[in-house]
C-alpha cells in the first residue's frame, strides 16, 4: 500500500457468501449451456442420422441400377479377366459408383459421430456433480 | 491449499477444459473486484450482483484474454464495464461523465505537474470513513482512477490497461482528482 491516502483506503470487507453467489452462478451457467448444446448436437444427430439413412437407401438403389455390383462381383468371380483389364475394371467401378449419394452417406455419418461425442460430453458436463466447489 | 501456478498457466488450464481452475482465479481476485467495484457504486448489493456479473464475462470470454497483459487489470477493465452498464441502467450517471474529457478541459487532461507530491494531499487524513467519504464525492472519471492507484496499488501503465486509456491521461486525472481531494479536505471542517 502507498503512504498516506491507501492507509486510509483498505478494499471493504468482502461478503461472506459472495463467493459462494459467484460460484453458483458459474454452475448455473455451465449447465445451461451444456443444455443447450445437448438440445443442439440432439437435433443435429437425429438430422444426419436420418439423412444418412435416405443417402444410403439411394446411393444403394444407384448402385444396383449402375452395375456396380456385378463388376465388383467380377473382380472376385474371374481372376483372369482382372489381370488382362483391371484398368479398364476399376474405370468402369469408378464410373459406377454412385459418389455423390456415397459422399452424403459419409459425410452424414460423421456428422453423426459427432454429434453422438457432443451429446455424450454435454450430458457428462449436465449430469456430474457440482464441478465448482460450494 | 494454495495453487502456485500463475494466471496464464491457469487460464490455460480452464481453456483446455479444467473449469475447475477458475476458483482459483476466482480466490485470488475476488476482493479486488468486489473492492473496486464497490468504491464505484457505493452500495453492496449492487457491487455484489457487479462482481457476480463481471465474473460470469470473464468465464466467457476468457478465450479472448490476452496472455501479455495482466489478468487482474482485464478483470478490473470487466468490472468498470459493467459498473458503469448498472450505473446507465439506474440513471445515476450520465452517461457523458463517464466518457473522458467530458467533464475537464481537453489540455488540463495532458498537463501533470511532476512537482506535486499528491500522497502528501492525504498525510493529514486520518479517519478511515472520512477518506471514504472524500473519496465518494469525486467523479467516477476520478474515483476509479484513485481507487485502482491506492486501493489496489496499482502503478499508471496498469490503470491505463484496465480503464483504457493512455498512461499520460491517467496520471493527469491522477493530479486532478488529488488536487479535488485536498479541496475537499481543505474545505473539511476541523
Amino acid at each position: 500500500m502507498r503512504p498516506g491516502y491507501s492507509s486510509q483506503l483498505a478494499r471493504p470487507t468482502l461478503p461472506d457468501h459472495l463467493r459462494g453467489r459467484v460460484l453458483a452462478a458459474l454452475e448455473s451457467h455451465r449447465r445451461r449451456t451444456a443444455r443447450i448444446h445437448s438440445g443442439i448436437w440432439t437435433l443435429l444427430g437425429l438430422t444426419s442420422l436420418a439423412v444418412a439413412g435416405l443417402s444410403l437407401q439411394s446411393a444403394w438403389g444407384q448402385m444396383i441400377q449402375s452395375g456396380f455390383g456385378y463388376y465388383f462381383a467380377l473382380m472376385f468371380s474371374d481372376v483372369g479377366a482382372l489381370a488382362a483389364s483391371w484398368k479398364e475394371l476399376l474405370l468402369t467401378l469408378a464410373e459406377s459408383m454412385p459418389l455423390l449419394g456415397l459422399t452424403i452417406f459419409l459425410a452424414a455419418l460423421w456428422t453423426l459421430l459427432e454429434s453422438v461425442k457432443g451429446i455424450l460430453s454435454n450430458y457428462r458436463n449436465m449430469s456430474l456433480p457440482v464441478r465448482f466447489a460450494k | 491449499m494454495i495453487d502456485e501456478r500463475n494466471d496464464g498457466e491457469l487460464i490455460s488450464e480452464v481453456l483446455r477444459g479444467d473449469d475447475a481452475l477458475f476458483e482459483v482465479l476466482l480466490d485470488r481476485y475476488l476482493s479486488a473486484a468486489y473492492g473496486f467495484a464497490y468504491r464505484l457504486v457505493n452500495n453492496k448489493s449492487d457491487a455484489e450482483d457487479i462482481v457476480q456479473d463481471s465474473f460470469l464475462k470473464a468465464w466467457k470470454a476468457l478465450k479472448q484474454y490476452n496472455p501479455e497483459k495482466k489478468f487482474i487489470t482485464w478483470l478490473l477493465a470487466i468490472v468498470r464495464n459493467t459498473a458503469l452498464d448498472h450505473l446507465r441502467k439506474k440513471r445515476t450517471v450520465p452517461f457523458s461523465a463517464m466518457e473522458m474529457g467530458e467533464d475537464a478541459p481537453p489540455i488540463e487532461e495532458t498537463l501533470v505537474d511532476e512537482n506535486d507530491l499528491p500522497d502528501e494531499t492525504f498525510r493529514k487524513v486520518e479517519d478511515k470513513l472520512f477518506a471514504e467519504s472524500l473519496l465518494e464525492k469525486l467523479p467516477i472519471l476520478y474515483r476509479e482512477v484513485v481507487v485502482l492507484r491506492y486501493q489496489e496499488d496499482m502503478d499508471f501503465k496498469e490503470i491505463g490497461e484496465a480503464l483504457g486509456r493512455p498512461v499520460e491521461t491517467v496520471k493527469s486525472q491522477h493530479h486532478r482528482a488529488m488536487r479535488m481531494l485536498r479541496e475537499q479536505l481543505s474545505n473539511a471542517p476541523e
